[in-house]
Parts: structure tokens; C-alpha cells; sequence
């Protein structure tokens, strides 16, 4: 029973999408210990099932983001930039993440050598 | 070591099947490293039983799927393992690569090796939990599988395919009947002089779970002196080793057997021992949190064990003509074979040889309590000789035991009696044989026919395991006709029975009492 009130809270928490602050201190001040850490834990899922994290090789332009933006509606995109991935694009969405990036493929290479050979 | 033709050979077999697609992972994180257990959020995509990997290369198991996190049981150590680690989907179900090279190796549940051997190649890999086969692929067992101990071939018959638990206290030699019978199974594999009808060599698979490490290696050692090491796989969970490859490791062994049925092979395979298997089992299943039955058990405990021991199979002509006979071993405490996991892995097999402390401590061994044991479906496999000679043992058996119970009250009893007594005695003497030394059956059957005949009824009991030593090494050299003759599997008919006659009287001839 608690867990479905839990995740009541955790929805009523949100304005337009967005997490209100008012609204999160009016809640966590009702909340004993157990039942506020279940409340962050619950946040916390929230947050990672409204954003995607988008990794790539090199800066995603503004045409590429309105384009992402569209494949993803209402979620909250962060862009980073990482060389180490070489070229391609990884996207990090709630527990799945796409990954089509070179450094992906030789991962895939170099774990499957390991495994064959001694 | 790898060369790099070989790493460009796999790059250029890559880049053939290179397409652009995107691998798709599914992560979780570490929230709980509980006793080998992962407690972890994520994961929404996971099935049960799939390998999942950790950062630090360590391999787990998905046990259970709650609401929002997973529990996984851990194949490595945990100890770097901590909370926000991440945790990743393999999208494979847990399996053991196998191949003919595993053949006198020592591997672990995963198919490691422990005997510090190269890796071993695998030509395919098996799924160590397996629906077993259906009633369509299976036929009745029909073949026997020959122990090498005269007891058991003749009273307890084990057939190719059958399930027979080995069942008693500690220390009463329950892995040596094991042991025996893997060493029995080399003259499967010699090219046979005979005229016994050839049967497939029995491949066999020996599981060690939760043992001492030193008993292992006395094992592998005792298999490689007896040269019983070239067609056995050792799969070692022993007890330094994490609960969750305990509990894999008779799995693994049935998925190695699997693989060499499918090729049409007959195989053994030994569980040493079932008890401690529960044990691990219960161990996992406490710290998962699921809720505990009798003596701790969880609820699927009757399950963890008939879908191990329903694996073992004879598969029919359409379906290769492979088999898999397994030989569980049950440790008891204080004789009770009515304890929980007992009682549950008795109902599942089809027979069971029940080991006794009282006949151990009397010099009985191996300590076979005949009244207790039975084989459900091996009498159907035993050859017409060896059926010729046990069914009246078994019979004279009983009646010698209700027999010498009785004479325990009074001194005075008639002729016949004393005449049965003493009968039941030399054939009670007669099924002792010492470890390590299992019979060919023709050798058995002259043994056996000699005691139910009343040849030896003037052999004083003391020296009747002499005479027997002296009986085998003297038809060997000058009969060995007779050998061949019970070689052959037939019932002993008229010709036969002279033959032996005429073999037994020429030895007592010139066997002497000392």
C-alpha cells in the first residue's frame, strides 16, 4: 500500500513535466525516514524515464536535436560530447541504451577474440 | 596464445557480417551485494536465468524478477562489487560450451578448467537448464549398465538410462560404488576378445559439488591410476567455491552429458552428492529471500531435483539411441532415508541403493542393505546369464536373513536350517569385494552360480573370499572357455551348467584348505 502512495506522491511532484520544488519540500516534510527514501528512490526512477542522455563523437547540431527531440517527445534530452567513442551515437534511455559507435563495434571484436582464444 | 593471423581472420569475419545496426544493452544498477546475491534496479528487459555481466567482468545469473529491481546470483567473486555499480543484460540464458575436448579434463560449472590445461574449444554450446526429454524420444531401458560389483549387477540391476540413487551415512562408501562403477565402464571402451555382444562405450560424468578439494583430487587421481580418466569429465563446485556454482554444477553436468547423448553416446553421470547441492540451493534461496518451508527448504526444492534427475534419459532409435544414467548420491544423518530430501529424491528415482553403518562396521562392503534397495527398471536390462544365477540369490538372501534372526533365540536347530544358515553366510561372504576392483561379469556370474550351487558349502566361511580370488585366477588361465561362454549374455543352459560344473570340481580339485 505504501508503495502505491509513494508513487502517487512521486507523480504529484511533477508541473507540466517538471519537477516542483514547492511541491517536493511540501511532500518530503510528511514523510518519515523509510517512506522518504523510498520517495527519492522513486524521484530518481522518475527523472531517468523523463530523459535521454545523448553521447556522440562530435557536437550534435541544431538540426539534429530538433530531429532527436521529435523521435523523442517529452523527454528531457541532455547532449555530451565524447571522443573516446570515435564516431557514432549513443543514446541512454531509462535502463536501455542504443549504441552505434565505432568504439562499440571493436568492444565487440575484442570480447569476442577474448572469449574464443586463450 | 594468440596469433595475429588469428585476430585478423576475426576482424575480416567481423567486417563480413558488419551491418549498421545498433546494439541495444539493457543496464541496471547495483543497489544491495548481499552473500553472493545482486540486488539490482534496471534491468526491465532481463529473463530469468540470463547471464548478465558487472563492470569488473564478473558474470551473474538472474534468479528472480520483482516490480522494480532483480536478483542475481553471482558465478564470481562479489567482493569489488559495490552499490551504483553498473550491470548489464548478455541476452544470453546461462550455458556450457562443450566439445569432445572436455573429454579427461576438470572444468567448473561455467566450463573453466581447474586442472590448469589450456581452455577448452567448443564445438557447442549447451543450455545448463534444459526441459528434459519427452515421452515421444524415450524407450524403455534395455540395456545394462554393468557396475562391476556383484551385489548390484545382481540383485540391484542398474540399466542404461535409469536413475539410481546411492543413499547412506558418511564414510560408508557410497562415492567408492561411484568410483567402481566409472572404472567398470573401461572395458566398455577396450576392443573386446570376446564373444559378448558389444554394447557403446559409457562416457562418464563425475559432478563434485561442495566437496573438499583434497577428496576431488584424490579422485581424479585414484581415475587417472585406474586409466578411467580418458572418457570421464570431472565438473567441480567444490566448498570454497560461491553457493551459486554449487547449485549450478549438477546442471552443468547434465548439459555435458546432453551433448555427447545427442551424438548417440552413452553416458554416466555421478551426483556427489544431492544433499549439498539442497544446501547451496537453500543458502541462495534464504538470502533471495523466498520463504522458507520444512527445514529451511524453499518450496521448489522437490522441483530443483526431478528436473535434474528427468534429464536422464534413453532416447529411442529415431532420436540418436543415446542414454544418460544418473547416479545421485544422498548423504544421511544417523541412517534417516526418511528426512526430507532423502524421501523427496527416493520418489524421484527408480531405485536405491540403501548403504548401511551396522553391515560397514561388520566388514560388509560394500555395505549394501539388500532389503532396502531395489531397482525399478534395471531387472529388465540384465543379461539371461546374470538373470539365471540372481533371482534364486535374492530369494535364499531373504530367507537367510529372516533365518538367522530367528536363530539368534535358540541354540537348537534342525539340519536344514543349519544348512541354509551356512549357505546364506558364503553367499554373504561371497558379495564382498573389496574398492577399486569391479568384476567383468563373467567372473561375477561364476562366483554367484558357484555359491547358489553349494560348491562352496564345504568351504569354511573365512576362507571363501580366497577361494574365490584363487576360482577366478585359475578358470581365467585354464577354462576360458566357460568365461567366454558367460560372456556371451545368454541364460545358462544345459551345456553351460556342465561346463561350469566340470570347472568347479576340476579347481576343488586342486584347491586346498589352508
Amino acid at each position: 500500500m505504501t508503495k502505491k502512495i509513494i508513487k502517487e506522491l512521486v507523480l504529484a511532484s511533477y508541473t507540466k513535466g517538471n519537477l516542483d520544488p514547492q511541491k517536493v519540500e511540501k511532500i518530503a516534510k510528511i514523510l518519515n525516514r523509510t517512506m522518504l527514501k523510498q520517495y527519492i528512490k522513486g524521484l530518481k526512477q522518475r527523472e531517468s524515464y523523463l530523459s535521454v542522455a545523448i553521447d556522440s563523437a562530435l557536437e550534435v547540431d541544431d538540426k539534429q536535436k530538433d530531429e532527436l527531440q521529435e523521435i523523442f517527445p517529452n523527454k528531457k534530452i541532455t547532449y555530451n560530447t565524447n571522443s573516446q567513442l570515435i564516431a557514432g551515437i549513443k543514446i541512454t534511455k531509462d535502463d536501455i541504451i542504443y549504441e552505434m559507435t565505432i568504439k562499440g563495434a571493436l568492444d565487440l571484436i575484442f570480447n569476442r577474440i577474448r572469449n574464443n582464444y586463450d | 596464445m594468440i596469433e595475429s593471423k588469428d585476430i585478423i581472420s576475426q576482424l575480416e569475419k567481423s567486417l563480413s557480417h558488419f551491418t549498421a545496426d545498433s546494439t541495444i544493452q539493457n543496464v541496471g544498477i547495483v543497489q544491495k551485494n548481499n552473500d553472493g546475491v545482486i540486488v539490482a534496479s534496471g534491468l526491465s528487459k532481463s529473463m530469468i536465468g540470463e547471464l548478465v555481466a558487472f563492470e569488473n567482468d564478473t558474470l551473474g545469473v538472474v534468479l528472480n524478477l520483482d516490480e522494480d529491481n532483480v536478483s542475481i546470483i553471482l558465478l564470481g567473486s562479489g567482493i569489488t562489487i559495490k552499490e551504483g555499480d553498473k550491470v548489464k543484460t548478455t541476452g544470453k540464458l546461462l550455458s556450457i560450451g562443450a566439445s569432445e575436448d572436455l573429454l579427461g579434463r576438470v572444468v567448473n560449472p561455467l566450463g573453466l578448467p581447474l586442472d590448469g590445461k589450456p581452455k577448452i574449444k567448443k564445438t557447442k554450446d549447451m543450455f545448463i537448464e534444459r526441459i528434459a526429454a519427452g515421452v515421444v524420444e524415450r524407450e524403455p531401458v534395455n540395456t545394462p549398465l554393468k557396475t562391476g560389483i556383484k551385489a548390484i549387477d545382481a540383485m540391484i540391476p542398474i540399466g542404461r538410462g535409469q536413475r539410481e540413487l546411492i543413499i547412506g551415512d558418511r564414510g560408508l562408501g557410497k562415492t567408492a560404488i561411484a568410483i567402481d562403477t566409472i572404472i567398470n565402464q573401461r572395458s566398455t571402451h577396450e576392443k573386446s576378445t570376446s564373444h559378448a555382444p558389444r554394447t557403446k562405450g559409457v562416457i562418464c560424468v563425475y559432478v563434485a559439488i561442495g566437496q573438499k578439494q583434497s577428496t576431488v583430487a584424490q579422485i581424479i587421481n585414484r581415475l587417472k591410476e585406474e586409466n578411467a580418466d580418458s572418457y570421464t569429465i570431472i565438473v567441480a563446485a567444490n566448498a570454497p567455491d560461491p553457493a551459486a556454482l554449487q547449485y549450478l554444477a549438477p546442471y552443468a553436468g547434465a548439459a555435458i552429458a546432453e551433448y555427447f547423448m545427442e551424438k548417440g553416446e552413452d553416458v554416466l553421470v555421478v551426483y556427489d552428492d544431492l544433499t549439498k547441492h539442497a544446501w547451496a540451493y537453500r543458502q541462495l534461496s534464504l538470502v533471495l529471500r523466498r520463504p522458507a518451508g520444512r527445514e529451511a527448504y524453499p518450496g521448489d526444492i522437490f522441483y530443483l531435483h526431478s528436473r535434474l534427475l528427468e534429464r536422464a534419459v534413453r532416447l529411442n532409435k529415431k532420436n540418436g539411441d543415446g542414454s544418460i544414467t544418473a547416479l545421485p548420491i544422498i548423504e544421511t544423518q544417523a541412517g534417516d532415508i526418511s528426512a526430507y530430501i532423502p524421501t523427496n529424491v527416493i520418489s524421484i528415482t527408480d531405485g536405491q541403493i540403501f548403504l548401511q553403518g551396522d553391515l560397514f562396521n561388520i566388514g560388509i562392503r560394500p555395505a549394501i542393505n539388500v532389503g532396502n534397495s531395489v531397482s525399478r527398471v534395471g531387472g529388465a536390462a540384465q543379461s539371461g546369464t546374470m538373470k539365471s544365477v540372481s533371482g534364486k540369490m535374492r530369494l535364499e538372501l531373504a530367507q537367510y536373513r529372516e533365518l538367522a534372526a530367528f536363530a539368534q533365540f535358540g541354540s537348537e536347530l534342525d539340519a536344514a536350517t543349519q544348512k541354509q544358515l551356512e549357505k546364506g553366510k558364503r553367499m554373504t561372504e561371497i558379495l564382498k569385494q573389496p574398492q577399486y576392483q569391479p568384476l567383468p561379469e563373467s567372473l561375477e556370474v561364476l562366483s554367484l552360480w558357484a555359491v547358489s550351487n553349494g560348491f562352496l558349502d564345504d568351504v569354511p566361511v573365512e576362507q571363501v573370499q580366497r577361494f574365490e580370488k584363487e576360482l577366478h585366477e585359475y578358470t581365467k588361465t585354464h577354462k576360458a572357455k566357460v568365461l567366454e561362454e558367460l560372456s556371451t549374455g545368454n541364460k545358462i543352459n544345459e551345456e553351460t551348467t556342465k561346463l561350469l560344473k566340470k570347472t568347479l570340481e576340476d579347481f576343488k580339485k586342486v584347491w586346498q584348505v589352508y
